[in-house]
């Protein structure tokens, strides 16, 4: 009997699922999200009024910001928590691939960061309506476009793990994720000051991660309009070509790893 | 940035709110012997006093970002202006005018990225310089109320939000100068507040002899913090430099308005012994206007 | 038919700026089916290599070990095989009863069967009551039980247990040989490293012993039965002229 790759998603995810659930960084996460938002609509009592927009502001900071240090953290330790226990041998000693293991523990760590960022979010909504502050039809691109980014990151931290220890593959996601938006602003620069080839700038963009680009937050701040759809397929598509690349680069190294 | 605000927004919050309760809140900035001595030897004034200056300092950068609906700007570098591949930010109706600063994300003609560039443009908040708005400064005077109730010793706050408060409508001086007192209440040693007090009093009100108490009163401060041997410190605060820089214009320019030219040098002889390249001091104290 | 087939096995670990240090050195040995078989040797012999190996945990660095005739790495191979790993923590986060149903859906049992023989499994180890607390609360002996648990789910053809009584009590010492006799009656081969010798002789049909990586001694216990006070006073003399042996060869 060969056990399928959606067999083994299926059961490590609810495992995934039920472990996140259960450990208590999302409602310390949930915690400081409403302390924020509270905290900042707090003003309106001292006699601080027409703060929508900062009210929005800060929370979209933090749900940002929440919800990528736990993917983060998520992804990073799905591999490496089960080599520190050893229970990665009873989970290699079954009729599985190290593969269809890796594709699992991607897919864990995105359903439960994805379903983490969804909470985060339904919270976030649920208290900007009771402070009375409602949001337009963009948040949705909006949900849509960070799950497709917490994807990416999720392979991203996944395939690093396999590479690196579990502290250095959280700073250095967390480097990739916050700064990526820095990365791409210094391309330009190098391009405009120093005269860097477009091409080279083309080529160095591709290559350098692009998390940033997932996050359409502060044009819900601002209530603009929704995006053109196309935007989102061509980050979906990005999301695919890369994450893809980083998982197959975990494989190949995963696949001959020494665990333990 | 963002997460360093992050850990400061609540941190400033619940700081804030515990300083301000605790102790009087013209100690939180060292500008007297007293105030050093207690920032220097109180860990918690010292740490919650840079909470709320940080704070206030977020808030001061969040302005310009909510005034043009979350597109950001930043200064051009020298070799964009020298060859002007960068466009400065202006409105169609040129009323609205950033010298010298362009967009972060660049309009698509000068985008060397190929999608790339697109894409950023349709994901974050994005305009094309040249045709910039501004959101109703309405949106934005929240943000003064609150960095200067968070930092009551951020003078600049009182001195653009004041200025917002008249830009919102012209009729709302009495506000402006509500604000501007409430800023001089809680800053006794800032010239800038009462130089921009006497400013509003002069033009507005047309009250020449309070303007002058303002006026002087903003010179006084400037001669304290000189006695004190802070003058440097003061100085490098482009608010108060131009706010001391400023009151000793405007007192001779009401000596001139008096016909009193002598005393007209005089203000802007002792102003040019702090400023001496200002040409505006220079002409005044030729007896000029 | 073979159920375990080791032939010149080399395992090697690489370091920085050092030769290589060679855990296991041109081991061979085999298992039949439905034998039971103690594999023994003091600390660091080499025994968690070969059974990483085995697993298709690590590569071999030289030589060919074969699962009821398939390479140790086919995942094929695995589905006849039951693992017991030393000391492994199962999830905290998860209960015994969750823990299981992950393994045996890994394991490609699904639905009602999986829930019997969850339910069996852990009424046989002794944590059915247990089922449904969470695992960081139950001692290391309960961890134990747990991990026989789950390497016995699917009914194995074989069964290769790391350190088997390691955390176990007496009686659960006891309960685990009743069980590994029920495996035998049912026709699994067994093959197990244990430092409990008691425990050894009791249940095996055959010892290895291992030392240095290499095999120093393969006996079946009614070979040695009458020639040595215990087994415990057989696997030292032995591993003593082991390394006797092995030190002369290197002199040599």
């Amino acid at each position: 009997m060969s056990v399928s790759l959606i067999q083994v998603c299926r059961a490590l995810t609810v495992a995934g699922l039920l472990e996140t659930l259960r450990r208590k960084d999302l409602y310390v996460v949930l915690m400081l999200m409403a302390l924020m938002v509270l905290g900042a609509s707090t003003f309106r009592v001292f006699g601080v009024r027409g703060l929508e927009i900062f009210i929005k502001d800060t929370t979209f900071l933090a749900m940002g910001i929440f919800s990528t240090v736990l993917t983060v953290l998520i992804a990073a330790r799905q591999l490496p928590d089960e080599v520190q226990r050893r229970t990665i041998y009873p989970l290699l000693a079954r009729p599985i691939t190290r593969g269809q293991l890796l594709m699992g523990k991607w897919l864990t760590a995105f359903i439960t960061a994805g379903a983490c960022f969804l909470i985060l979010a339904g919270a976030a909504w649920l208290l900007l309506l009771m402070l009375g502050v409602p949001l337009k039809p963009i948040f949705g691109q909006y949900l849509l476009l960070k799950l497709i980014g917490i994807g990416w990151l999720c392979a991203l931290g996944v395939a690093l793990s396999v590479y690196l220890t579990p502290a250095a593959n959280v700073t250095l996601s967390l480097i990739l994720a916050f700064g990526s938006g820095l990365f791409n602003r210094l391309l330009l620069m190098a391009h405009w000051e120093r005269g860097l080839d477009a091409l080279w700038l083309n080529w160095l963009y591709g290559v350098l991660p692009h998390y940033d680009l997932f996050d359409m937050s502060q044009k819900v701040v601002y209530d603009w309009d929704p995006i053109a759809w196309w935007v989102i397929g061509a980050m979906a598509v990005y999301a695919l070509g890369s994450g893809g690349a980083y998982l197959l680069l975990g494989w190949l190294r995963f696949r001959r790893q020494v665990l333990g | 940035m963002r997460s360093i605000a992050l850990v400061l927004v609540p941190l400033g919050l619940v700081g804030g709110v515990a300083v301000r309760l605790a102790l009087p809140v013209q100690v939180q900035r060292a500008d007297t012997l007293a105030a050093q001595t207690l920032y220097d030897r109180h860990a918690m004034v010292s740490v919650i006093g840079e909470l709320r200056s940080s704070l206030a300092g977020y808030l001061w950068v969040k302005t310009d970002e909510y005034t043009h609906g979350g597109v950001q700007l930043r200064p051009m570098t020298e070799r964009e202006k020298r060859l002007g591949t960068a466009r400065e930010a202006s409105s169609a109706d040129e009323v609205h005018h950033h010298e010298d600063e362009t967009s972060v994300i660049p309009e698509p003609e000068r985008d060397p990225r190929w999608l790339w560039g697109d894409i950023e443009r349709q994901v974050k908040p994005f305009f094309d310089v040249r045709h910039h708005f501004h959101r109703p400064v309405r949106e934005v005077l929240p943000l003064y109320r609150f960095m200067t109730w968070v930092d009551p010793t951020f003078v600049q706050g009182y001195l653009v939000g004041a200025q917002m408060i008249l830009f919102d409508n012209k009729r709302n001086l009495r506000e402006a100068m509500a604000f501007l007192k409430e800023g001089a209440r809680h800053n006794p040693r800032s010239i800038a507040l009462f130089t921009e007090l006497g400013r509003h009093t002069l033009v507005q009100l047309g009250d020449d002899a309070q303007a002058e108490r303002y006026f002087r009163q903003a010179v006084a401060n400037g001669d304290r913090w000189v006695q004190a041997g802070n003058a440097s410190m003061i100085l490098q605060n482009p608010f108060e430099r131009e706010g001391w820089r400023d009151a000793y214009r405007w007192l001779a320019i009401l000596k001139h308005r008096e016909q009193r030219l002598s005393e007209q040098r005089e203000w802007a002889r002792r102003g040019l012994t702090y400023f001496p390249d200002d040409p505006v001091l220079q002409q005044l104290a030729r007896g000029a206007l | 038919m073979w159920a375990i087939e080791v032939r010149e096995l080399v395992v090697e670990y690489r370091q920085a700026f050092r030769p290589p240090v060679r855990a296991v050195d041109r081991l061979s040995f085999g298992v039949r089916e439905g034998e039971i078989v103690g594999f023994l040797g003091v600390n660091g012999a080499g025994k968690s290599s070969t059974i990483k190996v085995l697993m298709g945990f690590q590569p071999p660095t030289a030589g060919e070990v074969r699962l009821f005739g398939q390479p140790a790495t086919d995942a094929r191979a695995r589905q006849l095989v039951g693992f017991l790993p030393e000391t492994a923590l199962y999830s905290p986060y998860l209960t015994p009863y969750e823990t299981m149903r992950l393994y045996g859906a890994l394991q490609g049992l699904t639905g009602h069967s999986l829930n019997a023989q969850i339910e069996a499994l852990l009424a046989a180890v002794g944590i059915a009551p247990k089922m449904h607390t969470l695992n960081r609360h139950l001692s290391k002996g309960m961890l134990q039980r747990l991990g026989i648990a789950q390497a016995l789910l699917g009914n194995p053809k074989l069964l290769i247990l790391d350190e088997v009584s390691s955390g176990l009590d007496p009686v659960g010492r006891r309960e685990l040989r009743d069980l590994l006799r029920l495996q035998r009656e049912r026709g699994a081969t067994i093959f197990f490293s244990s430092h409990e010798l008691g425990e050894v002789a009791s249940l095996c049909d055959r010892i290895l012993v291992i030392h240095r990586g290499r095999l120093i001694a393969e006996h079946t216990l009614s070979e040695l039965s009458g020639r040595f006070e215990s087994l415990e006073d057989y696997f030292i003399r032995t591993v003593q002229q082991g390394a006797d042996a092995l030190a002369q060869e290197v002199a040599a």
